[in-house]
């Protein structure tokens, strides 16, 4: 095996990165591991990577002996975009958001990316019978109609167990899968870890190819009870195999909090289907994207000194949604042509160094580019900014501005939400005011009318109905896939 | 602490928008500007800007006096110039109106071109030249493209200002 690949290491790895990467693999695949993956053969292989990898001149032997492939410049640029130029040195606590960009830096053929291996995960219980079943199976035939002849499709369909409707194919003999889509039928209760655990198990016994960008999209109607820990559980080994899950919510008899933690923990997001037309819409999206995907298992780590908190995490670009604020934070796949935008809201509790400036955050971008020889690449990051003893104004970046006009409205319904929950109706039905107020004011009727209706089923109910919640979460949601206001710079 | 123009609510410093009703308070921030604020108690005119409650203490005021600038209406292709303030609201008067835009548009049928009575605002320093929307009805375009309301953008000699449909060139001695 590769050295560098045995050790998931990127070509240019430093001395430092080597070592850890060692000490992380061996104890994981050592063959006394307790919790670990034992596993003689290929704890070999990390020996053997990291005794040449480790020694200068055995690497540098072992790079020349490389194809020149190997050496292929970054595929990723990553951009720092701040609200602020400067911090205020205070004893007082501050914000600044930094607005992430992750841009493809090369040119890529579209042709040469990598094949993908789609998996869905179908709910069959009895809701789904009938109009639900029907659009499901539509839809699923139009995307497999529009697939790469090379990429891969498998379905798993669940109810209270899961089996393998569709084993992984290539798309060549699409007739038969067509029939097979056909022959499913409804019946029995939703139990989404089963049919989770056994998506990720195909991912598994068809791993013999490698290069494969992995997606999960799991299509569900109902509530799942008891299975949430081991569904988040399989969520986060599905983030270890590069698996990035999309969950769709038909109707709103689901659970959005759980779909969306479940899809953010594996760097995917989750999706209303309130109508055919947003099933439509996602399939067409999806296979938008799955033509421009060119790595997979995007992973941020950043360290934060401790009096520096990171608050926030959201995701304007693509798969919009809050992201886990647990590092790594799972990015998932990355797209050609379209960049990966990330919002952070740092909390600075204090700032009273001496020094000219102050590192908020550092630490690195990781992603694996499958078409590649060495799969593995790393960008460094440095969220830093000069300190200033006296507090000055600012115009902010009108990109940034921009989308924190839309975080803010999103963050807004996400309040009233989390005090509805907690029962403090006043201020939730208050909070949904100002929110229709806000959508007023920007001229979205729909979506000032949805919050006002909500905040009188709130008066009267005491609590959100579950169409309002996700009508307005998901309409506020789909604000950041409007056309940027931002005029250009003469 | 910021204060909330809106609903008085406390945000920390470097807060873009208030968590609690979803004011933007960028044009809060810019209050700590002696320059803006100078501006602020010259015009008196009632955007957010004016509320004493977020109003800092008052800060030295450096005159940009020798800056022209001309408004060159293209419809109508008459020039009117500006000078000697720091600020110039425009819209146009209608009856009872409380709070009077520094340049009234009316003459140039502001009305049936989609003026707002409050809909923009010049601002000079000596660094630079901006336009700020008011939160006017049809919005306010540099070039064709749409400012979002209550932030400042810069403003250059030939910049075609279209309040609503009303265009407006934009020429300065100072570039």
């Amino acid at each position: 095996m590769e050295h560098y690949s045995a050790l998931k290491l990127p070509f240019d790895a430093t001395p430092e990165e080597i070592r850890a990467a060692y000490f992380e693999a061996a104890r994981k695949y050592h063959p006394d591991a307790q919790n670990g993956e034992g596993d003689g053969a290929h704890f070999i292989e990390i020996q053997q990577a990291y005794e040449v990898l480790a020694n200068g001149k055995r690497r540098a032997a072992y790079d020349r002996s490389l194809p020149d492939s190997a050496r292929e410049m970054a595929t990723v640029q990553v951009d720092v975009r701040y609200s602020r130029s400067t911090i205020h040195r205070s004893v007082d606590p501050q914000l600044v958001y930094a607005l992430l960009e992750l841009s493809c830096a090369k040119k890529i053929n579209p042709n040469e990316l990598p094949p993908a291996h789609v998996c869905f995960i179908l709910d069959r219980s009895s809701s789904m019978r009938g109009e639900r079943l029907d659009m499901v199976r539509a839809n699923l035939i139009r995307l497999i109609r529009k697939l790469k002849p090379t990429d891969v499709l498998s379905i798993v369909t669940f109810s209270d167990r899961a089996e393998v409707l569709v084993p992984p194919v290539e798309l060549s003999d699409s007739a038969r899968i067509e029939s097979m889509i056909l022959g499913i039928s409804a019946g029995g209760a939703t139990e989404i870890f089963q049919g989770l655990e056994l998506g990720l198990e195909v991912f598994k016994r068809f791993a013999g190819r490698s290069n494969f960008l992995k997606h999960l999209i799991l299509i569900t109607d109902g509530h799942t009870y008891g299975d949430e820990d081991r569904c988040y559980d399989a969520a986060e080994r599905a983030a270890v195999e590069g698996v990035s899950i999309n969950a769709l919510g038909i109707g709103h008899e689901w659970n959005d909090a759980f779909l969306d933690r479940l899809a953010s923990i594996s760097g995917g997001n989750s999706v209303y289907i309130s109508a055919e037309e947003d099933l439509a819409q996602f399939v067409e999206q999806k296979i938008q994207s799955l033509s421009v995907n060119y790595a997979r298992k995007t992973e941020l780590h950043l360290d934060l000194p401790e009096h520096i908190t990171l608050g926030y995490a959201f995701r304007i670009q693509p798969n919009v949604g809050p992201l886990e604020v647990n590092f790594p934070v799972q990015l998932g796949a990355l797209e050609y042509g379209r960049n990966t935008s990330v919002i952070l809201e740092f909390k600075i509790d204090q700032l009273q160094t001496v020094e000219p400036d102050q590192t908020i955050a550092s630490g690195k971008v990781i992603f694996e580019v499958t078409s590649k020889t060495i799969p593995i690449e790393r960008q460094f990051i440095r969220i830093n900014r000069p300190i200033r003893d006296t507090w000055v104004k600012e115009k902010v970046p009108t990109a940034m501005l921009t989308a924190m006009s839309r975080l803010s409205l999103y963050r807004l319904q996400e309040k009233a939400r989390e005090e509805a929950a907690i029962g403090e109706i006043e201020s939730s039905s208050r909070h949904l005011t100002y929110l229709a107020s806000r959508f007023m004011a920007q001229g979205n009727h729909d979506l000032a009318h949805s919050a006002l209706l909500e905040a009188e089923h709130l008066q009267k109910h005491q609590r959100f109905s579950e169409e309002g919640e996700k009508d307005i979460k998901y309409g506020t949601r789909s604000l950041f896939l409007l056309p940027d206001p931002e005029p250009k710079k003469p | 602490m910021i204060q909330c123009p809106n609903c008085k609510h406390q945000e920390l410093p470097g807060a873009l928008f208030c968590s609690e009703c979803g004011t933007q308070l960028v044009t809060a921030d810019t209050l700590t500007s002696p320059l803006a604020n100078q501006s602020a108690e010259s015009l008196g005119f009632d955007s957010q800007e004016s509320n004493p409650a977020v109003m800092p203490a008052a800060g030295p005021f450096i005159p940009v006096k020798n800056i022209v600038i001309s408004l060159h209406v293209v419809n109508a292709d008459r020039t009117l110039h500006l000078t000697g303030r720091s600020e110039y609201s425009l819209g146009r008067i209608a009856r009872g109106q409380p709070i009077l835009p520094d340049f009234d548009l009316s003459e140039f049928d502001a009305y049936d071109h989609g003026v707002s009575r409050l809909h923009a605002a010049i601002k000079v320093s000596a660094l630079r030249i901006s336009i700020m929307d008011l939160g006017s009805a049809n919005g306010t375009r540099i070039n064709g493209q749409k400012l979002v309301p209550n932030v400042e953008y810069p403003l250059k000699n030939g910049d075609l200002i279209a309040l609503g449909k009303l265009k407006i060139e934009f020429q300065t001695s100072n570039d």
